[in-house]
This record gives structure tokens, C-alpha cells and sequence, in this order.
């Protein structure tokens, strides 16, 4: 009882915006050094340890950015979805500020995995697009957070915008088990999952081992960016709060 | 046929937007951060604290 009192106390203490700023000055540097040293290993194990595919040759390679990106583009997304409901529920500090600052991350990996998937398909399919179920159901998402980042910026009080934001990122969650599920639901040109999927991964390892490094890798470069975003976002309400006091001669 | 590689020129624009798009990310965090250091520095100097740091008389929430 009185750990689980104390970790909720510690957990609170990190919605102190100040406490959260040292937090993140202290760990940026070992985030970054981390993020470089999986793309190294990650890019190595793409590019000379991983073989090309007996059925798509060296096209294969296109794999190891373009899932990582789709994957962390909803990764992005339920991050947002659960900060939302910490910004409705329990109005913490920091939900709606990590709101922020994740959606023109989370909209650059969606845009990645639409424009390398494109880039993989017009060899293999024979098309840059279809409107199959996963296709569309991940241009929506992209959709989705455009839509939010304009929101975001068309309400200028950050408390008014986040209330908003917060709701219509939460009603657009219901697109991201219709993205999972899609290639199960519907018959799609797109091929159904092969890593995250009910009785292990059909990929093989070689293959397979690669796609995780790379997938460390973009996460701990999502981790890196959006901590940065987010110190960001602290900072800009702090000089709105100051010119807002210039405005009003308070503090003259 | 592109450098040899069958299909060699759509796997070089895929990484080619990859390492554009990150970049860009990065940048963007980057520039932002510069700036918006710039523009507190520039309050501070003109002697605008928030209540809770000139309370304090430091670095406060």
C-alpha cells in the first residue's frame, strides 16, 4: 500500500513541469547516444547481414524502414490516445503538452510508411496505390493528424485546445484496431501480418532480427524526439505566460 | 536496373526520404529549441520573471 502511495507520489512529482524539464536534460544525452548506436547497428544488419528475398530480391530492404514507420506511426498514436485520457480524466500537466508535441511526429512516420509502402509496392504489386482496406485505413490516419496538428494551432490558448484536441484524438483511436485488423477483416492486396500475430512471427529470423533492431531503433528515435518536443512545447507556454504578463504590466 | 540492383532506384528513394524526412524531424526540434531559448533569454534580460521563479529568487516551477 504505502509503495504503491509512494509511486504515485513519484509519478506526480514528475507532472512538475520544472522536475520534468532536469528529467529530461538528464536523460537526452544517453537517448541520443542510444538512438545512434541502433540506427548503426540497424542500417549495418539491413544493408550486410540481411539477405535479399527469394520471392522480392533486394526489394526487401524497403521492409526495414517502411514497417518500423507504420508501426510507430500507431505506436505515436495510442501514445496520444492514452495522454488524452490523462489530460480529460485527470487534467495532468504534461498530457496535453505530450499530445502536442507527438502529433507532427506521429504524421511524419505515417508519411514515411504511406510513401515507402508506395515505393515497395509499385515493384511488386505492379501500383503505387490501391484502395484496399489497410491502405485507406492508414491514409485516414495520416488525415487524422493533420487534422489534429490544425486544430492544435487554430485554438491559441493551450488549456481551451487541449480539452478539444484531447476528444478528437480519442474518437479517431477507433481507425487504429481498424488498421491492425484490416488485412484480417477485409481481402486486401496488402499482406497480412507476418511479425505480431497469433502463433509467432512466419518471417524468417534472418530476416526477422534486422526488422528488430530497426524497430528498436525508430523507437528509441521517437523516445529521443518526442521528450525534445515535448521540453519544447514547456518552454513556448512559459514565454506566452511572459509576454501575457508584459501585456498586463503585471509584473512592472 | 539501378547501381546494379534490380528495382535499384525504388529502394534508393525510399531511403533517400527516409534519411530526408528524419532529418527534417530533427531539425525541426532542433531550430525550435534555439529559438524559443533565444526569445526566453531575451524576456528575461528585460527583466519579465514568471511569480513562481521571482518568488523563489531562482530557477523555480
Amino acid at each position: 500500500m504505502t509503495d504503491t502511495i509512494t509511486t504515485t507520489s513519484r509519478l506526480w512529482d514528475l507532472a512538475n513541469p520544472t522536475r520534468f524539464l532536469r528529467l529530461v536534460a538528464a536523460v537526452q544525452p544517453w537517448l541520443i547516444g542510444l538512438t545512434t548506436i541502433l540506427f548503426a547497428v540497424g542500417l549495418y544488419m539491413t544493408f550486410f547481414v540481411a539477405p535479399a528475398d527469394y520471392q522480392q530480391g533486394e526489394t526487401v530492404r524497403i521492409m526495414y524502414i517502411h514497417v518500423p514507420s507504420a508501426w510507430l506511426a500507431m505506436f505515436c498514436y495510442v501514445a496520444m490516445a492514452i495522454s488524452s485520457i490523462g489530460s480529460l480524466v485527470w487534467r495532468h500537466p504534461l498530457a496535453d503538452v505530450s499530445v502536442k508535441a507527438a502529433a507532427p511526429i506521429g504524421a511524419t512516420f505515417t508519411f514515411l510508411a504511406l510513401a515507402t509502402g508506395s515505393l515497395w509496392g509499385k515493384p511488386m504489386w505492379g501500383t503505387w496505390w490501391v484502395w484496399d482496406a489497410r491502405l485507406t485505413s492508414f491514409l485516414i490516419l495520416f488525415i487524422m493528424y493533420l487534422g489534429l496538428i490544425a486544430l492544435q494551432r487554430t485554438i491559441e490558448d493551450p488549456t481551451r485546445g487541449a480539452r478539444a484536441v484531447a476528444i478528437l484524438t480519442l474518437v479517431g483511436a477507433i481507425n487504429i484496431p481498424i488498421i491492425k485488423f484490416s488485412v484480417d477483416w477485409w481481402n486486401t492486396l496488402h499482406q497480412p501480418a507476418s511479425v505480431l500475430k497469433i502463433g509467432g512471427p512466419s518471417i524468417h529470423p534472418s530476416l526477422l532480427w534486422p526488422l528488430l533492431v530497426m524497430a528498436l531503433a525508430f523507437t528509441a528515435l521517437f523516445v529521443t524526439l518526442h521528450l525534445a518536443a515535448m521540453r519544447n512545447e514547456i518552454v513556448r507556454r512559459r514565454i506566452r505566460t511572459l509576454r501575457m504578463m508584459a501585456a498586463s504590466g503585471e509584473d512592472r | 536496373m539501378f547501381l546494379g540492383i534490380e528495382h535499384g532506384g525504388f529502394i534508393v528513394m525510399a531511403f533517400a526520404l527516409f534519411a530526408l524526412s528524419i532529418s527534417a524531424l530533427i531539425a525541426w526540434v532542433v531550430i525550435d529549441h534555439r529559438s524559443l531559448d533565444r526569445i526566453e533569454a531575451d524576456l528575461q534580460a528585460r527583466g519579465l520573471r514568471r511569480r513562481s521563479t521571482a518568488s523563489a529568487g531562482g530557477d523555480g516551477p
